[in-house]
């Protein structure tokens, strides 16, 4: 079985953490889209949202896009 | 040379900081330390301007040493091998040190004693001889840094504190001067024959703010000259004195300030009419203080001008505005012995007699409201910081043992000390994550491509040099804190340099990943937008209202329990740092975001915070004085109405800053005051010769005047309050 972690000049990367780091992204890009547009206001307490979106775009992320 | 004499002030610190980071490596590589990056951090984090502010700065940060030397090793030796017991038991010290950052004496003694602790714990694993030496090293090496730092600032283009100080007394004794001419003009109608001096057109709000700004200086600058000059520490107590009158005396005026709105300048001008003596008086005596600090032999006694209210003026007024001047002269009377006071300290300073004995106490706490013991009062910001900083050691040290990512065992000391130094500035918007990413990102380029080519020490020394000259130089301060750690983690200076790219990049991977972890908890813990904070603050400040108030109650008042007695301390305490903090967290409020919040609505708001807080504590104040039976008797009833009026208006405004029962409440108020005037009336009509003493008058129309402060100042809120659009505040956003 080949390993399926990135390899930075000799540095071994696990695929979860490089999906985390996309999710840290998408989520930020998706937080600001939802201030712009003021749908932030309809959550309780957007912190929780922002970590909650981590999480699902790193399941997502490391689901079907960079699986380990 | 000519060029050299010519740079700015912040290029020649920035190069001092450079050559004398460099001669700390030369240092300990040559002599073979342990570690030779702990006497360049050393001295990276105490490079102050002048030599005395780093010798003050360098004392702390040896004393913060020491007791994280003792501290760690105490710690390693009581739990070697015990993972569990080991964190428990350094918890209860974290979270003390952390109180202690954010306090107002010797944060960067703790601050020291906090992260040199977590750093020397970590060295135990290995042996118990190993973290002796560690510990040994580390508080050697902290010390030579503090003498190198010191032998730079004295020899390469040294600074003095001395001329600071003379040049800060001279702006701040002439600031407080400009001020008694402007207040004078603004009591008693009359303009300034002054000898040029001063901008007659500066607003008076800008005299206060450098008034202000120059006694903070002040005593900031105090330490610094004792540390230098033993002229100055053997009367640092004098200038210390010297620092809390001027902030007393600027208070006093503040309070003044608040008070003059309620009065027209006629009415003052004619029940006070000394007032101009007196003011012609204060600023005869700042321009002496002045002239005596500056080295000049004293030239004036301190003239008596009692400040007399005239019977028949005051006849003339209604009762709250007899209440209004009472209380300004007891504001004025306050004023005056404050700057006889400042005189007095002048003359000690500069070794004259002083004319008469020191009385006044710049700390006028409520006797029932100071908590019992002299036990200290907890500030629940302080402990909420200290608290974060604790979980973040906590997360960090489980992270290392149950996932043990890249960075391994510094996981437990390096996101905590980031912590201790994020909680310093709570309303500092957290954007620690960008300057940390380009100053390592720098601190990673250099080690794989630049150090490799480097073969002398003097090689590397130019690299140090460049990378110590543009923090110091170009960034700020966080950008500067990210760009030194990135110099001395991302490098790894040694005697026996190897290069390992992969150490390098975990290095790299690890300080963000765990800036990161950082910024989740603090995000998720507590929204970073200010807006929330204010909002918070706000209902706070009512709620120490409400409290406070319904402590005036004869019933609550004279409770002697230690628990009502710490509460009524908690609460007077909530009210006093609020309005300070909320300053802090109104400026980073965006205006292009809040249109309808702009700074100036802001401070608007805050000034009446701070209204109210004088208020209240006269309040206080004068609740204790004793008060003539007969008035008490007669008028407890009314007043029991009015507080009931203005507690519940507190308890409304704490649940939300704009109620609409504003017009209500206005109404409700206008109403029991105008009641309270009648039965004051009536009730002094039947009150025979001598059934009251002219101290007991006194004592009731200052309580009278606290009273009618108070409720002005909280309608002033409501104006202030409207005018700012709440439910943005409350809109919840990412």
């Amino acid at each position: 079985m080949t390993p399926s972690e990135f390899e930075i000049g000799g540095i071994f990367v696990p695929p979860l953490l490089v999906a985390a780091l996309f999710a840290w992204v998408l989520a930020w890009v998706t937080a600001w889209i939802l201030n712009r547009f003021r749908f932030s206001r309809f959550f309780f307490y957007p912190p929780l949202v922002f970590l909650a979106l981590i999480v699902i775009y790193t399941v997502i992320i490391g689901t079907f896009i960079i699986p380990s | 040379m000519a060029g050299i004499s010519h740079l700015s002030t912040r290029a020649r610190e920035a190069i001092k900081v450079g050559i004398a980071i460099v001669i700390g490596y030369y240092v300990a590589l040559q002599l073979d330390w342990l570690s030779p990056t702990w006497v360049a951090i050393s001295i990276a984090f105490i490079s102050l301007p002048t030599a005395g502010q780093s010798l003050a700065k360098g004392f702390q940060r040896m004393g913060g040493t020491i007791l994280a030397f003792v501290v760690g090793l105490f710690y390693l030796g009581l739990f070697p091998q015990d993972r569990w017991p080991f964190i428990l038991s350094i918890t209860p010290y974290l979270f003390f040190v952390a109180y202690m950052v954010t306090g107002k004496k010797n944060q960067y003694f703790w601050f020291v004693a906090g992260f040199v602790t977590l750093m020397i714990t970590t060295a135990g694993p290995g042996s118990s001889e190993h973290a002796f030496y560690f510990a040994a090293y580390r508080a050697l090496e902290t010390m030579i840094g503090i003498v190198i730092w010191t032998l730079v600032s004295l020899f390469i283009w040294p600074r003095s504190n001395l001329g600071e100080l003379k040049l800060l007394t001279h702006d701040l004794m002439s600031r407080n001067r400009d001020l008694v001419r402007r207040y004078r003009t603004r009591m008693t109608g009359v303009g300034t024959d002054d000898d040029g001096e001063g901008d007659e057109g500066e607003p008076l709000q800008v005299i206060r703010d450098q008034a202000g700004r120059l006694t903070v200086q002040l005593e900031q600058t105090i330490n610094a000259a004792a540390a230098e000059s033993y002229e100055v520490y053997e009367v640092r107590k004098l200038w210390q004195r010297l620092s809390a009158l001027s902030l007393s005396a600027i208070e006093v005026l503040d309070r003044i300030d608040a008070g003059l709105d309620d009065l027209p300048q006629s009415d003052l001008k004619e029940s006070l009419p000394k007032a101009k003596a007196l003011f012609d008086e204060l600023d005869a005596r700042f321009t002496e203080a002045r002239a005596v600090l500056g080295g000049e032999e004293p030239s004036r006694s301190c003239e008596e001008i009692p400040v007399v209210i005239d019977d028949a003026t005051l006849a003339q007024l209604d009762h709250f505005r007899r209440a209004a001047v009472e209380v300004t002269r007891n504001e004025l009377e306050q004023f005056d012995e404050l700057v006889r006071e400042i005189v007095d300290c002048a003359r000690d300073i500069r070794g004259y007699q002083s004319e008469t004995e020191s009385t006044y106490t710049a700390e006028k706490d409520s006797r029932l409201f100071s908590a019992p013991f002299g036990l200290p009062v907890i500030d629940s910001d302080r402990v909420r910081g200290a608290a974060m900083v604790t979980l973040s050691m906590w997360v960090g040290y489980l992270l290392w043992i149950f996932v043990d990512p890249p960075g391994h065992l510094s996981w437990y000391q390096f996101v905590p000390n980031i912590a201790l130094i994020a909680i310093q500035t709570p309303q500092a918007k957290p954007t620690l994550l960008k300057p940390f990413f380009f100053a390592y990102l720098a601190g990673l380029g250099a080690y794989v491509f630049i150090m490799p080519q480097l073969v002398t020490f003097w090689q590397l020394g130019i690299l140090i040099f460049a990378f110590a000259f543009a923090a110091a130089y170009f960034l700020s301060p966080m950008g500067r804190v990210a760009l030194f750690l990135a110099l001395f983690n991302m490098l790894g200076i040694e005697n026996q340099q190897t290069y390992d790219f992969a150490s390098a990049a975990n290095t790299f991977l690890f300080t963000m990943l765990a800036l990161m972890v950082l910024f989740a908890l603090a995000y998720v813990t507590r929204s970073a937008r200010p807006e929330k904070a204010i909002l918070n603050m706000v209902s706070r400040f009512f709620r120490s209202c409400e409290f406070l108030l319904s402590c005036l109650g004869a019933e609550r008042m004279e409770s002697k329990s230690w628990l009502d007695r710490y509460r009524r301390a908690w609460y007077l305490h909530e009210l006093r740092s609020l309005p300070g903090k909320l300053h802090n967290w109104g400026r980073q409020i965006d205006p292009k975001k809040f249109p309808k919040a702009t700074p100036g609505q802001i401070e608007d708001m805050i000034a009446c915070f701070q209204v109210l807080v004088y208020r209240l504590e006269d309040l206080i104040e004068t609740r204790q004085a004793p008060q003539a039976e007969v008035l008490v008797r007669e008028l407890i009833e009314d007043v029991r109405a009015w507080r009931i009026v203005i507690v519940d208006g507190c308890r409304q405004f704490a649940k939300d800053p704009t109620p609409d029962f504003e017009g209500d409440l206005r109404d409700r108020l206008k109403t029991r005051l105008a009641n309270l005037n009648r039965r004051i009336e009536e009730t002094l009509n039947t009150v025979g010769d001598g059934e009251i003493s002219q101290q007991e008058r006194e004592n009731f129309y200052r309580l009278l005047g606290s009273f009618r402060g108070f409720s002005e100042a909280a309608l002033a809120y409501a104006d202030s309050a409207v005018a700012i659009d709440w439910d943005q505040f409350r809109e919840e956003r990412f």
